[in-house]
């Protein structure tokens, strides 16, 4: 069953896409319906399929042919990792959807259309297991992500603008992709020299061995790609500008799925495919992760625009997963895969009330904010939840994840570990400072602001129980991904 | 010697079909002056001369000793009629508000487009030359035939004076290498130095009209001033026609496998991505933009030539053509005759996607394609020009097509930007697009999607 709904997780989003683009012209919320019914399909058929019994290796495979000449297959699979974060880009699709039901009023079917289109690359990205496949869907990504931000993006006074942002982070993803296809490339020719077999087939790939040096190349390669999504902080020049002008669903979905889509990148790539070179090349990971937690966390602390705040959080957060996937052992790998799915959620969720802010006060400056606790009712208080799971607060899914980050980091390299729980630090800071200067402090002004909707209170509870369920057991999301971190550690 | 029979002829078929054509033509005009007449006519030849260039067998056969045929001429032959199809296409809408001698520019893209194929299809140096003069002699007609119009008038001056001095080089070049061979066939003998200096200056003859960095100088002008069609034909056929030529003498003569000679060549390929790239970026005209980009895009297909896979290189060659061709024709829809210039400008382009929404969204594609982004056409070229890269460890090229990509990205997404900006709406009357317009443009965005999406139709 699992083997033939594997296309259709990534065509329905597709298609609907396509659907919702039509349907714009005969009435205003059908896009916004149709691209909720994709996304909502695409998780109710994963679940409806989920096996009782979590299976050592792939869960299902689809595999058809696509160039033959190259040996190219359109070959799928699907394991617990994939799983879960199929999972959460379908929620984090429907996350978009809702918090951008108002904010979007121009062109709403091609905008819907660009988020499913998004969304199936994602979901590609997660499923793929040719590395042509794989690096088309990596790349085909940047396009629709692209125009969400040209077209729909915020233009603010300061800086260059929008589309500015959107060519930076496209030419920051490009580069590094194509750096990801020479390694793919030269991998790919170095199988053929010693087998006479040309296959881009992950399964078949992975038993080459490689020479230590050639593999040390490859392997960074592939990182240097995944770094730049991360992103770690020598590549991480896109992301503030990025947020800085996306619009909240794109916004969503760069923190939610993006980024995650490297980390993923770097379970199921780097350290399977050349483990002793990852070996080798941890210290210097470790190193990138350390001052992506602590630059991150420092920035995050300066900013005055709110979701540039909020994207340097969660390049801090990036910084621990780093961090814990370098680590390689068991319960720092859980530790990473829970702080991926509680990361996205609270930063998921401050996202989506950086944009409700924004539907009420026109900006994005919290100079601007301020007292907001006595203006508006009902979303200070999730504020303060969600800044909460940010810091780290035990009981939220973050605390679980950098937990056992740390836990499992510690027994590696002590030394990393003690430095980087800085951030554990600095992330109260940058959280209370957050809240400090929107929600409490003197009010800017008397009137208040509109009540928030049943919509925006849905979406805002969504992501909360999340947090909390995972925060507080944790244990099946353990047991999904464990056959997978056995294979990888 | 070859043996000669008239069999033999059939396997030049297109080449009879456009230069009867060209007779024919000229005295149809002689007799009966008719736009549209000499429009189908052209049309229905080219036609009639790819479905011959399609149907031919691919064996390698000598047609006397001047031209030889094989499946991948064959390959070149589909490219270069397939440009020149187009290119007759988009002239129709395009020469409609013109009124003086509308029916030569038929008769001219008939002849360049024979001399095209012949200098795809030669191999000895006198059909080289003849090739490429037919081509060009043609071509620098057309390029100044908004004779009222001054950039085309230089467009076709410049290029006509800057042609024969290449033309003068690739002579000396052969002379060279017949007094160092004492034979003009295409032979593969043993280089001397005779032969590197030949072959050096044999490389610059045909390097400028591939515009190669150094020899690059003329590009930027002669696109922007040539009229549309022409300055597409300049893109795509008639570079095509001259790097098969290229291919072919590299192939063969063992004097452009030297050490000396492939650091040049390295160099040469280097110089033109960098430079093309770079240049490309500071462009308010599309035109302009779009020859800077050729200029790097050739210096892609260097790699492909570089590791000698000659799949590589014609499938490149094959998706620059359908993304150009896409461009140019996007662009010829907005334009006409002498309004060249301000047709392509940025200002022009400005929120074109309001306007011509399905024209913008094609323009897009192409724009994309020639990037190299997944599920166009032009992925599929880069990557399999990377592939030939990777295999023969060029990793000083590799490294360029990764710089010059990044720079590529930065201009082709800021056009497309252009595009979609919501721009001051232009109030004079936007020219009506015909459908014959919307047909190419379509049709070609449609080609470059398809091929991109599933390369195994042409790979």
């Amino acid at each position: 069953m699992l083997n033939m709904i594997l296309p259709w997780l990534i065509l329905i989003p597709v298609v609907t896409g396509f659907c919702a683009w039509f349907s714009a012209r005969f009435h205003a919320h059908a896009p916004r319906w149709l691209s909720l019914l994709g996304m909502g399909s695409v998780g109710g058929l994963l679940l409806m399929a989920w096996p009782t019994v979590y299976p050592q290796g792939w869960w299902g495979e689809y595999s058809a042919q696509w160039i033959p000449i190259l040996d190219i297959h359109f070959h799928l699979a699907i394991d617990g990792l994939s799983a879960v974060m199929v999972l959460l880009a379908a929620l984090l699709g429907l996350v978009a959807v809702m918090a951008s039901w108002r904010e979007v009023q121009k062109n709403v079917g091609l905008f819907h259309l660009h988020l499913s289109l998004l969304l199936a690359g994602v979901i590609g990205i997660f499923l793929a297991m040719d590395l042509f496949l794989f690096f088309v869907f990596w790349e085909i990504i940047l396009l629709p992500m692209y125009f969400l931000m040209t077209l729909w993006g915020h233009e603010t006074q300061l800086g260059r603008g929008k589309s500015h942002a959107a060519i930076k982070f496209f030419i920051y993803g490009q580069v590094s992709g194509l750096l990801m296809l020479i390694a793919i490339l030269t991998y790919v020719f170095f199988h053929y020299a010693m087998t006479h077999h040309l296959t881009f087939d992950y399964d078949v790939l992975k038993q080459t061995t490689v020479p230590p040096q050639l593999a040390y190349a490859l392997m960074l390669g592939f990182f240097i790609a995944f770094a730049v999504k991360l992103p770690a902080v020598p590549f991480h020049g896109w992301l503030a500008d990025a947020h800085e002008h996306a619009p909240t669903g794109a916004s969503i979905d760069i923190t939610g799925l993006l980024l995650k889509t490297s980390a993923y990148g770097i379970l199921r790539f780097c350290l399977p495919l050349f483990p002793e070179a990852s070996k080798a090349f941890a210290p210097i990971a470790m190193t990138l992760g350390l001052v992506s937690i602590i630059y991150g966390g420092v920035l995050a602390f300066g900013q005055t625009h709110i979701k540039r705040l909020v994207a340097y959080t969660s390049i801090s957060h990036m910084g621990f997963i780093l961090l814990g996937i370098y680590a390689f052992n068991v319960i720092a790998l859980q530790g990473v895969v829970v702080l991926m799915v509680a990361g996205a959620l609270s930063t998921a969720g401050l996202f989506v009330m950086c944009g409700q802010l924004y539907e009420r006060l026109g900006t994005f400056e919290m100079n601007a904010m301020g007292g907001l606790w006595s203006r508006l009712l009902f979303l200070p208080p999730l504020m303060l939840f969600f800044a909460a799971a940010t810091l780290g607060l035990p009981g939220l899914g973050n605390f679980i994840g950098e937990f056992l980050i740390l836990l499992g980091a510690f027994k590696v390299a002590p030394l990393f570990t003690v430095a980087s729980t800085v951030g554990m630090v600095l992330a109260a800071i940058y959280s209370l400072a957050l809240l400090h200067r929107t929600i409490y402090g003197p009010a800017l002004s008397e009137i208040t602001l509109a009540k928030p909707r049943l919509r925006e209170k849905f979406i805002l509870f969504l992501l909360a129980i999340g947090l909390l369920i995972i925060g507080l057991y944790p244990q099946p999301l353990f047991d999904v991904v464990a056959a997978t971190i056995h294979r990888i550690v | 010697m070859v043996p000669f029979s008239l069999t033999t002829l059939f396997h030049i078929l297109p080449i009879l079909i456009l230069s009867g054509a060209a007779v024919l033509l000229m005295l149809i005009i002689a007799f009966f002056r008719s736009h549209k007449m000499a429009f189908i006519f052209t049309f229905l030849t080219m036609t009639a001369a790819l479905i011959a260039a399609y149907s031919s067998d691919g064996s390698v056969q000598s047609v006397t000793d001047l031209l030889r045929i094989s499946s991948l001429i064959q390959h070149y032959w589909i490219l270069i009629l397939f440009s020149g199809l187009v290119c007759t296409g988009i002239s129709y809408p395009y020469l409609r508000s013109t009124t003086r001698f509308r029916e030569e520019w038929y008769l001219l893209l008939l002849v360049a487009t024979a001399g095209g194929l012949v200098l795809a299809a030669s191999y000895h140096f006198s059909m080289l030359f003849i090739g490429l003069e037919l081509m060009s002699i043609p071509l620098y007609g057309l390029a100044a035939f908004a004779l009222k119009h001054k950039p085309s008038l230089e467009a076709g001056l410049k290029y006509l004076v800057l042609s024969a001095v290449a033309s003068a080089f690739l002579l000396f070049g052969m002379a060279l290498i017949y007094a160092s061979t004492g034979s003009l066939s295409f032979s593969g003998a043993a280089s001397s130095s005779l032969m590197l200096l030949g072959g050096g200056l044999i490389l610059a003859g045909l390097g400028f009209k591939l515009s190669w960095v150094p020899f690059h100088i003329w590009t930027p002008d002669v696109y922007q001033g040539a009229p549309m069609p022409v300055t597409a034909f300049l893109a795509t056929a008639s570079k095509v026609a001259v790097m098969i030529a290229w291919i072919k003498l590299f192939a063969i003569f063992p004097v452009f496998h030297e050490q000396k000679m492939t650091l040049l060549l390295t160099w040469i390929a280097g110089a033109s991505i960098l430079l093309g790239n770079v240049l490309a970026v500071q462009q308010v005209s599309l035109k302009r933009l779009l020859a800077y980009s050729s200029i790097a895009h050739f210096g892609y297909v260097f790699i492909g030539l570089l590791a000698y896979n000659h799949a590589a290189i014609w499938i490149y060659l094959a998706t620059y053509v359908v993304a150009s061709l896409t461009a140019f024709a996007v662009l010829s829809s907005l334009t006409r005759m002498g309004d060249d210039q301000v047709g392509d400008h940025w200002v022009a382009l400005r929120g074109l996607a309001h306007r011509h929404p399905l024209l913008a969204v094609a323009l897009a594609v192409s724009l994309l394609s020639m990037a190299g982004i997944p599920l166009t056409a032009g992925f599929i070229g880069k990557f399999f020009v990377l592939a030939a890269g990777v295999n023969s460890a060029q990793w000083a090229l590799l490294t360029m097509v990764v710089i010059g990509s990044a720079i590529g990205l930065y201009y082709y997404l800021r056009v497309v930007s252009i595009l979609f900006q919501v721009g001051e709406r232009q109030e004079s009357a936007a020219p009506s697009i015909s459908w014959l317009n919307y047909f190419w443009v379509l049709g070609l965005a449609a080609m470059t999607l398809i091929l991109g999406v599933w390369p195994s139709l042409f790979v």
